[in-house]
Parts: structure tokens; C-alpha cells; sequence
């Protein structure tokens, strides 16, 4: 990528026109990785404070948002995540894998039960706990596809992955996450247990 | 439903609770995330619309999309976060 060369007028014009409009749906997505809010205050500040920094490898007319969240990604990753006590996250080899694996079998019979009327029933709580549940390069895919709209495309930039990672993890993000709510739904009653 | 004719046979045949292998989840993906090409979208569209246990499935999907959209509670910013960002730039600039 060929570096811009801004100039100090433009820099600040960019940073206030393309980068803060971004400002609450950084610090969601930060919530949502360090799931505290004075860390994601200081989460979605480091990446603002990096992107002003960097802002010359910005390519003007490229989308500011996915270059923000892919800061905001690395820098959680590099210095919230050695932080806490968290083990490593996505196995690739696993992720790769899985297709074949029973495991898959296993996931389809625990979601197999669960309907669209189960899920409609579920409050914001519940929806809220089983994706702070799943282990965070999952949740991220989550975030990144079904709740902020980016392409696949996008998410492998953001992510530093192939497509085809980008689909693997995704698929496997969603059948957690189905996992997650069948059990909230049955813990609710909305299903029978079966 | 275009056609319940169809839709009732593949009923019976296949019990709803099933899980269907006449379409993979992945391409249900490919098009519920807005990656399948137009040719391919009318294609499993199709399909979905005579196959219950890949209807369900569609349906299934939907509404945890629905679910995430609208259930989740978007978060405010602090209000002093975006001055703390500007004040910050503010002693780069000059700093420099
Ligand atoms: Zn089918």
C-alpha cells in the first residue's frame, strides 16, 4: 500500500470526517471484546490515539470503518488480551478440521430443536450472555458479520485471514451460538426437553 | 408458498425434525450474508420454499439475525470519551 502524505490540515480533517463518526461502534465493539467499560474506554482511545498516529496508511475513499476495527482488533489482541488470563483462543488446525469431525454431528443434534418461535421468545439478556460466552475470535466473527454488516471480504482484512477462514470460523461462531441459546431456551421452557 | 403440492410430498418423505443434507448450512450463509451470486440466491430460494427441513432451517437463521439486531443493547459512549480523544490529538499536534 503506498502511503498517503497528508498534510497536518488534512490529517486532522480526515481523522474528524472518516475516523471519530465511527465513535459508537468502536466502543460497542470494544465493550463487547473486553466486556467492561472502563476497558473498552481505554480500548476504543488507544485505537483513536494509533489511528491518528498512522493515519498516512490510510488510503482516502477506502472504508475508514473496517481500518478502525481492525486497529482497534490488534490492539486488543496485543495488549488487552496478554492482560488477562484468557488461554489461547481459535485452535486453526480445529477450525479446519471440523467438517469431518463428530463434533459437527454433535452440534446438529443439539440445535436440531431449537425453532424460531424458541429463539423470538429470548430477551436482550440472554442473547447479550451467550455471545460474551463464546470464546472471543468467535465472537468477533459474530460481531463483525451479523451485527455490524461487513462483508466477508472485509472481516478477512479486519482479521488478517483468508476467506475461506473467515466462512470456517463463522460457521462454526454460529453453531456455538446456537448451542448457547438452545440451552437458554431450554432452560427457559420455551423448548421440551427432549 | 409457490407451490404446496411440492412442499407436502417432501413433508411427508423427510420428517421436519430432520437434519436436512439437501443444502449445506454454508450455502445458506453464502446467501443470508449477501456473498451468493443472483444466479444462486433464486436457485436455493427456490428450493427452500418446497423443502421443509431447509425452510426451518431459514427460518432458524433469520431470526437469530433478527435477534442480534434487536436484542442486543447497543452501549453509549462515556460522554467525556470523545473529548479525551480530541484533547489527546490536541498535545500530538502541538507536541510535534
Ligand atoms: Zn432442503
Amino acid at each position: 500500500m503506498i502511503p498517503t502524505a497528508y498534510t497536518e490540515k488534512e490529517k486532522n480533517m480526515v481523522f474528524q470526517s472518516e475516523m471519530l463518526p465511527h465513535l459508537d461502534s468502536m466502543y460497542n465493539f470494544a465493550f463487547r471484546l473486553t466486556l467492561d467499560e472502563d476497558d473498552a474506554k481505554d480500548l476504543v482511545q488507544d485505537t483513536y490515539l494509533k489511528a491518528f498516529r498512522f493515519i498516512n496508511s490510510f488510503e482516502k475513499g477506502t472504508n475508514a470503518k473496517a481500518w478502525l476495527f481492525r486497529i482497534l482488533k490488534n490492539s486488543f489482541i496485543n495488549d488487552f488480551r496478554k492482560k488477562s488470563k484468557e488461554p489461547s483462543k481459535v485452535d486453526y488446525q480445529e477450525v479446519e478440521t471440523f467438517y469431518n469431525s463428530e463434533e459437527f454431528d454433535n452440534e446438529i443434534e443439539a440445535t436440531s430443536d431449537l425453532r424460531s418461535e424458541s429463539v423470538q421468545d429470548l430477551i436482550g439478556d440472554e442473547v447479550a450472555n451467550a455471545i460474551n460466552s463464546l470464546e472471543v475470535d468467535f465472537r468477533i466473527a459474530i460481531i463483525l458479520c451479523d451485527i455490524e454488516g461487513f462483508t466477508y471480504e472485509e472481516m478477512a482484512k479486519i482479521l488478517d485471514i483468508p476467506i475461506g477462514t473467515v466462512r470456517s470460523r463463522l460457521h462454526r461462531a454460529r453453531g456455538l451460538l446456537k448451542e448457547k441459546l438452545s440451552s437458554y431456551a431450554k432452560k427457559m421452557g420455551y423448548l421440551q426437553k427432549s | 408458498m409457490t407451490s404446496d403440492k411440492n412442499f407436502h410430498e417432501k413433508n411427508e418423505m423427510k420428517q421436519s425434525s430432520d437434519p436436512c443434507n439437501c443444502c449445506c448450512l454454508d450455502s445458506l450463509y453464502t446467501i443470508l450474508d449477501g456473498e451468493a451470486s443472483e444466479e444462486n440466491t433464486e436457485e436455493l430460494m427456490a428450493h427452500i420454499e418446497k423443502c421443509l427441513p431447509c425452510y426451518q432451517q431459514y427460518d432458524l437463521e433469520v431470526a437469530i439475525r433478527e435477534l442480534l439486531q434487536t436484542r442486543l443493547a447497543k452501549k453509549c459512549p462515556p460522554q467525556d470519551l470523545l473529548d479525551c480523544i480530541r484533547e489527546k490529538i490536541a498535545s500530538i499536534t502541538i507536541t510535534q
